[in-house]
């Protein structure tokens, strides 16, 4: 599992100075007349194997920090439960009124806030999603590919609090949320989680295009449609019939033209925070599934390790050192 | 100038016929007296003892011997290996040195020849002086070793010492630090047998009862080998214990040789050669 691998092992070259502490001891020599009239100490014997082992080891660590020792990044497959999800977010001017269709006022949330923070809240749950982020307005912004880093997605939820920018262009959004799912097949769900408080026709060209990768890649939709307060629902039809197309009613349209996908699909409407809420914890329970999926541990240099053994055996022999019999 | 000179005595008579000053077996001088001999054996009409010969019932004549004290040669017989090369409070070559001019002087003044042999690892000597009464040569060898630095890696070429001393016994110095194992003393001793051999042994207080603490790397100056000793209060005590139960294994072997040995420690006392011979 841990894999070792060195920055530049070139340095290894100097191995062998690590046989020079254990032939000779750094101190210096006093002549002795006979060996065999100095007694057998174990705690000398101890102190020379020390050194000797200091003097060595204090070379390898240095070569080994000098080389770049580390632990190489790799992956584990872990099972969890959750799904392969890509949060496509509305940044759309509108997404900074409140639900009352106002500029927040006093004690008032934007629908961007409240999104944002439920949002927050769902993904730094327990679960083991494999999260994107997209967002678009006028058109699709790529914000995060799938990764299971809850801090960046957090950080990419987070982004939904500064002000939206424009139109609301959701065919792009989505084709742009597609194309974060691969064509391999996964064990999870794949989920898009579009949340938006309003909708655009869905030129024929993007249909095409949208029913087939939806098709192809086996994907689950949830939409959270933001109500504003007095407009119009996705669900109800118009009393006048003239009123009853896409240029006019788009939510409606958007919502058929997801119906009529042949996909698991779901809608909700929320016309507040607690409906958003609401219909988050419905996603969140849907969607428990096991899923195989692969976590990277990053690399760790070891190198700060090395120098610090090198420093403690070096302290050892210059300890010995300045212990060192004057003559 | 330092006193150097002391005085050494034989237990023995010497068979020298030259005169001297130690005893000897040989008749004719002026010393103690001897026996009654014929006049015929030693005619020395002034030595004519009258009681005897007036005594005697053959009528012969008796004369008195006494005894004439002769001269020794004595030897420094120094091991030159390497490792009477450690200095301590003073070198081992200095103390050889002093010793060798302390002996000059002292045979001079009693009137024996004296010679040196110096040996280390080879059957050649590394310094040979044959025996001569002139006081001289010996100073100027004395000279030169103090300036020599001894590097043989043992003390075998003792074994070949008898080969540079003389026929007739003569009082021998073994001037060494012992350093050798006892079986090998014991072949030297043995080899030395004809003659007086007095072991002197030059220890140093450095060697046997270091005064420092710490870490020290102990090369044996003989075979190079290394040790790591730390020298603490325990291992210092061990240490002269070890030096103590040395001595008195060389005392027990060499007493078996007729002689104790003279033990110099951290330098040349002549005093202490003297007591040596005279008191006990």
């Amino acid at each position: 599992m841990t894999d070792w691998a060195l920055d530049m092992p070139q340095w290894l070259w100097g191995l062998p100075l690590t046989l020079l502490p254990l032939w000779r001891l750094p101190l210096r020599s006093a002549p002795c007349s006979w060996h065999a009239l100095l007694p057998a100490d174990g705690a000398s014997r101890a102190v020379d194997l020390s050194l000797r082992l200091a003097g060595a080891g204090a070379i390898l660590a240095l070569l080994l920090g000098s080389s770049g020792l580390h632990r190489r990044e790799y992956t584990v497959e872990r099972t969890g439960y959750g799904a392969h999800m890509v949060l496509l977010l509305d940044r759309s001017r509108s997404m900074d009124d409140s639900f009352a269709g106002r500029t927040p006022a006093g004690g008032e949330e934007s629908k961007s806030a409240a999104a944002e923070r439920l949002l927050s809240g769902f993904v730094s749950g327990g679960r083991n999603d494999l999260v994107g982020v997209a967002a678009f307005s006028t058109s699709p912004l790529f914000v995060l590919p799938l990764t299971e880093n809850k801090a960046a997605v957090l950080a990419a939820v987070h982004a939904m609090k500064l002000p939206g920018l424009a139109q609301t262009h959701v065919s792009k959004g989505l084709a742009m949320a597609l194309s974060y799912f691969g064509d391999e097949p996964t064990a999870g769900s794949r989920i898009v989680l579009l949340v938006s408080d309003g909708a655009a026709e869905v030129d024929p060209d993007s249909e095409l295009k949208l029913r087939r990768w939806f098709k192809e890649k086996g994907i689950r939709l949830y939409w959270i449609f933001l109500r504003t307060a007095g407009s119009h629902g996705i669900f109800e039809a118009p009393d006048n019939p003239e009123d009853d197309n896409a240029q006019a009613r788009p939510e409606r349209y958007l919502h058929l033209f997801f119906s009529s996908l042949d996909i698991p699909y779901r809608a909700y409407e929320a016309e507040d925070a607690d409906a958003l809420k609401r219909a988050i914890a419905d996603v969140d329970r849907e969607e428990q599934r096991p899923l195989r999926y692969a976590e990277r541990v990053p690399r760790r240099d070891l190198q700060a390790f090395c120098y610090l053994a090198a420093a403690l055996a070096l302290a050892w022999l210059v300890a010995a050192k300045c212990m060192e019999v004057a003559r | 100038m330092k006193r150097k000179e002391f005085h050494y005595r034989l237990a023995w008579r010497t068979d020298s016929v030259q005169p001297g000053a130690h005893p000897s077996r040989q008749g004719g001088g002026v010393h103690a007296f001897q026996r009654l001999v014929p006049f015929q054996a030693h005619p020395d009409p002034r030595r004519l003892h009258l009681r005897a010969s007036l005594g005697d019932p053959a009528g012969h004549f008796w004369v008195r011997l006494h005894e004439q004290r002769g001269r020794i040669a004595v030897f420094a017989l120094a091991d030159l290996s390497a490792s009477m090369g450690y200095r301590g409070r003073v070198s081992k070559t200095a103390v050889v040195a002093d010793f060798t001019e302390g002996l000059a002087l002292s045979s001079n003044r009693t009137g024996d020849a004296m010679g040196f042999v110096g040996l280390s690892d080879r059957s050649a000597p590394d310094f040979l002086l044959p025996p001569t009464r002139q006081v001289g040569a010996a100073l100027k060898l004395a000279e030169r070793l103090r300036g020599f630095r001894p590097t043989g890696g043992s003390a075998r070429g003792l074994l070949h010492a008898v080969r540079y001393l003389p026929s007739r016994r003569g009082l021998v110095f073994l001037l060494s630090d012992f350093h050798f194992p006892l079986g090998f003393l014991k072949q030297v001793m043995e080899s030395l047998a004809h003659h007086d051999v007095v072991p002197v042994v030059l220890w140093d207080p450095e060697e046997s009862a270091p005064e420092a603490s710490g870490l020290a790397r102990m090369q044996d100056m003989e075979n190079g080998m290394e040790r790591l000793m730390w020298l603490r209060p325990a291992l210092r005590t061990r240490l002269s214990q070890t030096f103590l139960e040395r001595r008195d294994r060389l005392v027990a072997m060499l007493r078996g040789f007729g002689r104790e040995p003279l033990f110099l420690s951290g330098g040349f006392d002549p005093d202490a050669v003297t007591r040596y011979f005279h008191a006990g």
